[in-house]
């Protein structure tokens, strides 16, 4: 158990190094002494060394087959293939909170190494806080969840003795996936990366550094948390349409939602801090938005983890609730308190010039988003508030979701388009006819076209709120092709540019603008495939070999049914020939598995993925007298360009995340030129 | 087993506190330049100056009327103008307070925050003590 000791040891170090970094900052920020400043800083990467140490060292375990380790047996076996086993450190409550660990210390030490020169003031109140968190997860880790923790059994004598299984449990089949190898991590990156802005942000108000130096700082790490959370969110939503069986993608799982509710409000945070920089406004709600996104982070995993509802994720709880709650609670209560405690000094340095202007616009998407995310909270929490006053665990469902997120979503669609084509200040009527002109009046005519269309592909019409999507998703493209159509032809007229150049250079050095538009152009993608649901087919069908049934303009025929073995499952697989019109233009192999050491099924569902539209068959099993299949089949509608739309959103952070390129204009105006600044 | 352990221990506590063991160093805490006023002017005059890039830019992308457009300008370039001022003043006060280079620095004399009273290190643009603005 030499590993398990190791492990334990770095981990137990860690703990005591972080209070120490906590301590070490501040009695440093107090003195002003440099060199316990940077004694705090080296504590920093010392926790994030040994929390690395006790990650290899579970690693090490897993891989070795120590069943010996509680862990290790309950989440892994010998048969199971490599990546799963690397899956397996966060397959189960101990490890996933020892990577959790992982990555906040990991962000810790990266916010210490690229901000220590720049913000020495506020980066020893940032470790505090970081360490502080950092902390309360290695204390779970040490003493509440600990990976290292060995298996004893009795022995004949009735004393209590080391004990190891000759195999462990494995995986639990329902993460034997490629998007759950990778979910979790990305997930957990995007969480806990907020807590860099939120440890900025508490510096900050410690030190009544308020103006927009800490927001810009921290705005490359909330994009970097940002990206990953919503590729954490749309990776779960594969892995459930892949692995969960019932041919969608997102229930409103409580889970699910946990993840939402912080990528809203950093969504808000990510724009009204642009207003923050600009104008030295919204300041009371940039602070108020990344405490409340972190402490979303905080509760997302709480409910994750503390099983208080009912969830897909009931694989990793466990009885560390009390510990999230008190820890969720005393967060709350200290951020708020020192919010109000410093509103003197957030004071805004603009006013809103005109209701009509690129920052009402954006004040008007906060308030939406921020609506969204209030209103998901209440529905996932109602369960537990109805529980504790009723003593029912009543939950609101998907229609409550549906009744409020999809008419929130839409409003949030057309500000997504209206927004960019708003100047900043003020925005005169001309100017307004101008530029919506041609986007209002592109989606209105092409709305009869959409209403034709729906019902030649996939014979129905829209309902009202898909019509609505349909036509603002239109009108948002129109808006985002019109911005760069624009942008390039000024720079074609000021620089003589070739309109390719001009677009590309258009793009480089404005990048945050313009990547924010691609961002936006996945957005309208991903709200593109989500209308689809609005067309989705679905027929349940018991069908033997030769047999055929139908759904959509799919015609389903069982050529074979087979089963098959090897060391991890039992599985039973269904040979079906798809055709569309009379000719066939598919082979489909759903599956259904049983694997061994956990004793649970599973369902591999097989999808004929279209861009414009998935064909998914589950295999349910066979009928009560063994002779037929029972097949569940879906047609989704348009869902490719969930997955697409996903994509464009990571090209357009890229694209914000890219060095700006700056104007030689630019770099004489930051010179004290008077000259520069008249009019040309 | 447990020795080695220990040793891991004890030489991790020497790395980390090898900063304030090291008998050579006598480095001095140095505010980093957007913890002084003519850094925060500085920030200030280059998000001036990019309001007054993003203004030209909306108006040649014709979201800006004209008399919106030169007096939002107007407006910007004499907020920009008084930053600058502001700044020389700081700068050309440092450069006439800054000694010659051939001489030996001296010792700077002792300043006290005027909120608090406590003793300031020497270019504090903030109390260390209670987070008042040097000069406030």
């Amino acid at each position: 158990m030499l590993l398990a000791d190791i492990g334990n040891f770095a981990l137990i170090v860690a703990f005591v190094l972080a209070f120490f970094s906590i301590a070490a900052s501040l009695l440093g920020a107090h003195r002003l002494d440099p060199r316990l400043l940077a004694v705090g800083e080296r504590s920093v990467h010392g926790v994030t060394l040994l929390v690395l140490v006790a990650t290899l060292a579970t690693w090490g375990l897993i891989l070795n087959d120590n069943f010996g380790i509680d862990y290790v047996a309950g989440h892994s076996n010998a048969a199971m293939p490599l990546h799963y086993k690397i899956g397996a450190l966060w397959a189960g409550q101990d490890g996933s909170l020892l990577l959790w660990t992982l990555v906040l210390v990991g962000f810790a030490s990266a916010a210490v190494f690229t901000q220590r020169k720049k913000h020495n003031r506020l980066m020893p109140y940032a470790i505090a806080v970081m360490m502080g968190t950092t902390a309360f997860f290695l204390y779970l880790n040490n003493f509440r969840a600990n990976p290292f923790d060995g298996l004893m059994g009795i022995t004949q004598s009735g004393q209590e003795a080391p004990w190891a299984p000759a195999d462990g449990r494995g995986l639990n089949p329902l993460l034997q996936h490629w998007a759950m190898v990778i979910h979790p991590p990305i997930l957990y990156v995007g969480y806990i990366g907020f807590i860099v802005p939120f440890a900025f942000c508490i510096a900050a108000l410690w030190t009544r550094q308020l103006g927009s130096s800490w927001v810009s700082t921290v705005r490359r790490f909330t994009l970097v948390s940002w990206i990953f959370l919503g590729i954490g969110i749309l990776l779960g939503g594969k892995w459930a349409y892949m692995e969960l069986g019932w041919g969608g993608y997102w229930a409103w799982d409580p889970v699910e939602n946990a993840s939402l509710m912080p990528w809203l409000t950093g969504t808000a945070f990510l724009h009204s801090v642009i207003v923050q920089e600009k104008r030295g406004m919204l300041k009371v709600w940039n602070v108020s938005l990344i405490s409340l996104t972190y402490l979303l982070s905080i509760l997302g995993t709480f409910l994750t983890r503390s099983g208080v509802v009912s969830s897909v994720h009931s694989f990793a709880q466990s009885n560390i609730g009390g510990d999230f709650a008190f820890f969720l609670i005393a967060s709350t209560v200290l951020c708020t308190a020192l919010i109000v405690w410093r509103l003197p000094f957030l004071r805004s340095e603009g006013r809103l010039d005109s209701m009509i202007s690129r920052e009402s616009g954006f004040l008007f998407n906060n308030l939406l988003l921020l609506a969204a995310a209030l209103s998901v909270l209440f529905g996932t929490v109602f369960p537990i508030f109805s529980e504790l006053i009723t003593g029912r665990n009543v939950s609101v469902g998907q229609a409550y979701f549906n009744r409020i997120e999809i008419p929130l979503g839409l409003a949030l669609l057309f500000l997504t388009g209206a927004g960019p084509l708003l100047a900043y200040r003020k925005t005169s009527k001309s100017s307004l006819r101008k530029n919506f002109t041609m986007p209002v009046a592109v989606a209105i005519v092409s709305a009869p076209l959409f209403f034709v269309g729906s019902q030649a592909m996939f014979d129905e019409a829209p309902g009202v709120w898909a019509m609505i999507s349909l036509v603002l998703c239109l009108f948002v493209t129109m808006t985002i092709v019109q911005e760069f159509h624009k942008g390039t032809a000024a720079r074609i007229r000021k620089h003589g540019e070739n309109y390719l150049t001009a677009m590309v250079n258009l793009t480089r050095r404005n990048n945050r603008r313009y990547g924010g538009y691609v961002v936006h152009f996945g957005i309208v993608l991903i709200f593109l495939g989500i209308t689809g649901q609005a067309f989705t087919r679905e027929t349940r069908g018991v069908i033997g070999v030769g047999e055929e049934m139908r759904v959509g303009q799919y015609e389903l025929r069982i050529d074979e049914i087979t089963q098959r073995e090897n060391a991890n499952y039992w599985s039973g697989q269904l040979e079906v020939a798809v055709s569309r019109g009379g000719q066939e233009v598919f082979r489909l192999q759903p599956e259904k598995r049983f694997y061994f050491a956990s004793e649970q099924p599973s369902s591999e569902v097989a999808i004929a993925r279209q861009l414009r539209e998935d064909l998914y068959l589950v295999y349910a099993g066979l009928n009560e007298d063994q002779t037929k299949a029972v097949v569940q089949a879906y047609v989704n509608p348009l869902v490719a360009w969930v997955w697409i739309g996903g994509a464009v959103m990571i090209l357009g952070t890229a694209i914000c995340l890219l060095p700006a390129l700056r104007s030689r204009r630019e770099d004489q105006a930051t010179s004290p030129d008077r000259e520069l600044l008249e009019v040309r | 087993m447990e020795f080695v352990l220990l040793g891991s221990a004890l030489l991790i506590a020497l790395v980390v506190l090898w900063p304030a063991l090291r008998s050579d160093n006598d480095e001095q805490w140095i505010f980093s330049e957007e913890d002084t006023p003519a850094g925060r002017l500085s920030t200030r005059r280059e998000v001036l100056v990019g309001n007054i890039a993003d203004l030209d830019f909306e108006f040649a992308m014709g979201k800006l009327a004209e008399p919106d457009y030169l007096s939002l300008r107007d407006n910007l370039k004499r907020q920009t103008l008084k930053v600058m001022e502001q700044l020389e003043v700081i700068e050309s006060r440092d450069h006439t307070n800054a000694p010659p280079e051939s001489e030996p620095a001296t010792a700077p004399a002792t300043a006290f925050c005027s909120a608090c009273g406590a003793s300031l290190p020497p270019r504090a643009a903030f109390c260390p003590s209670c987070g008042s603005a040097v000069g406030s």
